[in-house]
């Protein structure tokens, strides 16, 4: 019975974002992309739609929740229907879209299926790991988990104890445990962990069609193989931080937005605002990360695609709209950083610092940048979280550098590169400094854009190695990657 | 050819006999009352010893670690110390002490080995020496298979760090591995391609970027089964621990099977609607199980007020002062009781 309700705890979401990519992307994508998308924006909706009903008042349990979820899936199928959406596509959609979904069993070479196992191994581990034991790690006990047991038990959001605990934190996570509580009718912290290597797993797939859209099926799995190999993301797949499901939402989106820049299909550019809006709902650092995107993006159109602007500007309205009720919320980011500004502007402003006086101990100086950039090397090159990555992105960057800049992918360059310089920033006052010398943040940090990175090293490794051989093979035809 | 062999091992053995130069023997005692096992107060010169080895009788596999103390700095902390895996039954380990640590400076002046799992592990014999170049290498083995980077810790949730090979990370030599196939295979094709412009150079140049990418790939896949490896280590921890269990049986597991009785005895007294409470105790962080489990109940610190109700479980002699005066609501036992108040 308890595997039953746990199904239904998943498929709930799952249909829901299930029609909601229905009705935006038009085209057959592989099923395992369009499952993993669905699972993504169905988890990050109805944990919106939770919020949202909170702030109006209403009660959350299963049935308060369920009925209008239902209502929406209902009405976004209907809505899909009459339009004649992706399920009454052409002939030749159909044939590629089984060809997306039947294209892993049929034809496989020994390393392929080598991939798979060690790929299928590490999947079963994550939800093993995630599932055999209850919340034990200190921020999933402290915050995520009783927030999400204080909705479960009380139906509400903001109680007084869950917005102490929560501070400037988004609900996403505890509000999609306690869904699962409500689904299974008790608290099972174990079970409620569920939704994260559900999210893992729907990171992998996502990353491996989308590679597998440009690159031969060997090399997609080769690089989906060495995405398993970083011990900090399998980690975090298994407990109940907030940390995998920014890296789930901020990576899937930032590579559906250089999907969009190479193959200018509007449901990537969406599907990319869904996610970031998603990502807003996450983690507080969300909404710099999707700033971040918003600028890169609308660099790329000043240059490359100007005619896309109004495309570029619905995106943003997007994923603004997505994350309406969190980022205009009084506890959000957003809000703290707007408020903080005016507070400064105001010249009649009172201030809450304490007067410095000479017995208090001076404030260390801000950090040099050298220690800063010696520091964050130390994190990125010699510790087994990323393994070899940004070395490989360095010399990658070196050695493709004419291909970088000649495509659309200096902007995934300049996306990448700006994060990092976001990170160097906000560990560059002497309250954060600490954290980055002591490592307690940092590497969760940078967590978030490693399977873009990744994802950007494997395009171009895999464009230069496969200068002369096909990479997609369709029907006899050869057809070049570039 | 015989013969050659003959010379062949003579060769390879002479630097070993450095090792039958001078060896000390260190005989640790078990402390009493404590777990660990310290040597005698002794001055060795850490330039002239730098490896101790260790003959150890373990009762089961476990994590152990040494520690010492040098002239310089008389405490005994984490940053003086070696962390390494031991196993069941009488094995020896080699410990190049400051290829994996560079605080063994100075004059040494005592070394204590303490066990860090459940189990007894008894000294059959230890010396420091200079070591040898089996030594050496059997040290760098057992210290790339050690605990740092595959033992799960606290802090793992913030930091994996990678398996390390005489003090560093392994990722090191896997740059200088493929830098060096960078260079190798640009000198051979090189030679090969014999360039005479500028242009004709980057034919070279771009083969030796295909070797390296190919030594690139092999390092990262190495990685990654290493990283499966562990993956699968901690899996065999969690089934033993976990696997088969109800969440009740889980928790108890988690939190220790005596202060989730006590959890849930409270749960079941303390009144429906939330309440404050605040949990007096000589136990490490009572407070994060208890949040978790007792909630809609609210941790009083959470919010700021003076709690509704003490939970008191195991408490300090400090804390049962602060108790006095106060009425009690339930017992479990003399340990375990809930008491009405507004203290902090």
């Amino acid at each position: 019975m308890t595997i039953i309700k746990l199904l239904f705890a998943v498929l709930v979401p799952l249909l829901l974002g299930f029609s909601a990519t229905s009705l935006l992307i038009r085209e057959k994508i592989a099923f395992l992309e369009r499952a993993s998308l669905a699972w993504g924006i169905g988890l990050g909706l109805m944990g919106i739609e939770m919020y949202t009903m909170s702030l109006l008042g209403i009660s959350l349990n299963l049935r308060n929740v369920l009925v209008p979820t239902i209502g929406i899936i209902g009405l976004l199928l209907s809505y899909s229907f009459y339009h004649r959406n992706s399920l009454s596509s052409p002939a030749e959609n159909q044939r590629q879209y089984r060809r997306g979904f039947l294209e892993l069993p049929q034809g496989l070479n020994n390393a392929e299926k080598l991939l798979i196992i060690l790929i299928g191994l590490t999947i079963a581990y994550v939800f093993f790991d995630a599932l055999v034991k209850p919340t034990v790690e200190f921020d999933a006990m402290w915050r995520q988990g009783t927030i999400a047991k204080i909705i479960f038990t009380t139906g509400q959001v903001a109680t007084e104890q869950a917005k102490a605990v929560a501070g400037p934190h988004p609900y996403l996570n505890p509000l999609a445990q306690a869904w699962i509580y409500m689904s299974l009718g008790y608290w099972d912290d174990a079970l409620g962990k569920v939704i994260f290597p559900l999210c893992f797993t729907s990171m992998l797939f996502i990353f491996y069609c989308r590679l597998r859209a440009q690159t031969s099926r060997l090399k997609a799995l080769i690089f989906t193989y060495l995405l398993t190999s970083f011990p900090l993301i399998i980690l975090h797949s298994g407990n109940a931080y907030s940390d995998l499901m920014q890296t789930f939402y901020y990576s899937a989106g930032a590579i559906y937005l250089l999907s969009w820049f190479k193959e200018n299909k509007t449901h990537l550019l969406f599907s990319s605002a869904i996610l970031f809006g998603i990502g807003n709902f996450v983690k507080q650092s969300g909404i710099p990360l999707w700033g971040m995107s918003v600028v890169v993006l609308a660099i790329f159109l000043l240059f490359e695609r100007p005619k896309e602007s109004w495309n570029g500007l619905k995106s943003l309205g997007l994923a603004a709209m997505i994350s309406a009720p969190w980022i205009f919320s009084p506890n959000s980011f957003l809000y703290g950083f707007i408020s903080s500004i005016a507070t400064r502007l105001s010249p009649s402003a009172p201030t809450n610092a304490p007067l410095v006086s000479g017995g208090i101990a001076a404030q260390p100086a801000n950090p040099a940048l050298a220690d800063l950039v010696y520091h964050l090397g130390r994190r990125m090159f010699t510790y087994a979280d990323w393994q070899i990555l940004w070395f490989v992105f360095i010399v990658v960057s070196v050695l493709g550098a004419k291909l970088i800049w000649q495509s659309y992918l200096k902007y995934g360059f300049i996306l990448i590169v700006a994060n990092l310089a976001m990170i160097i920033y906000a560990f560059s006052s002497p309250g954060t400094y600490q954290y980055l010398v002591d490592g307690t943040l940092v590497n969760r940090l940078m967590m978030y854009q490693i399977p873009f990175v990744l994802y950007f090293c494997a395009i171009i490794i895999t464009l230069d190695a496969s200068k002369d051989e096909p990479a997609v093979k369709i029907k006899g035809k050869k057809k070049r990657v570039r | 050819m015989n013969f050659r062999r003959a010379i062949l091992i003579l060769l390879l053995t002479i630097p070993c006999f450095s090792a039958f130069a001078e060896e000390i023997n260190i005989p640790f005692q078990k402390t009493p009352g404590q777990d660990y096992l310290e040597s005698p107060a002794m001055m060795i010169d850490s330039l002239e010893n730098s490896t101790l080895s260790l003959k150890l009788n373990c009762s089961n596999d476990g994590l152990a670690r040494l520690y010492w103390i040098t002239s310089y700095d008389q405490r005994f902390e984490q940053s003086k110390s070696i962390w390494f895996y031991t196993k069941r039954g009488v094995h020896t380990y080699y410990l190049n002490i400051p290829s994996q640590n560079p605080y063994w400076i100075g004059w040494i002046k005592r070394l204590i080995i303490a066990p860090e799992s459940p189990g007894k592990i008894e000294i059959l014999a230890s010396t420091v020496s200079r070591g040898n170049w089996l030594t050496f290498l059997a040290s760098g083995w057992q210290e790339f298979w050690g605990p740092k980077g595959r033992a799960q810790t606290g802090f793992s949730i913030n930091v994996t760090h990678s398996s390390p090979l005489y003090g560093n990370s392994i990722n090191v030599y896997f740059y200088w591995l493929i830098g060096l196939a960078f260079i190798f295979s640009f000198v051979f094709y090189l030679f090969k391609a014999r360039p005479k412009s500028f242009e004709e150079y980057l034919i070279p140049f771009n083969s030796a970027a295909k070797t390296a990418f190919a030594a690139i790939l092999a390092s990262w896949l190495l990685l990654a089964l290493n990283a499966d490896l562990n993956y699968f280590s901690l899996f065999k921890v969690n089934y033993q621990k976990y696997f088969g269990k109800t969440i009740d049986q889980k928790h108890a597991e988690a939190y220790g099977e005596d202060y989730l009785t006590f959890l849930k005895f409270t749960a079941d007294k303390l009144p429906r609607k939330p309440v404050s409470f605040v949990v007096y105790s000589s136990i490490n962080s009572p407070e994060l199980a208890g949040r978790l489990f007792l909630a809609p109940h609210i941790l009083a610190s959470d919010v700021n007020k003076l709690p509704d109700y003490i939970l008191v479980f195991y408490p300090t002699p400090d804390q049962i002062k602060q108790l006095r005066g106060l009425p009690v609501l339930a017992k479990l036992d003399a340990n375990k009781y809930i008491v009405k108040g507004k203290k902090k």
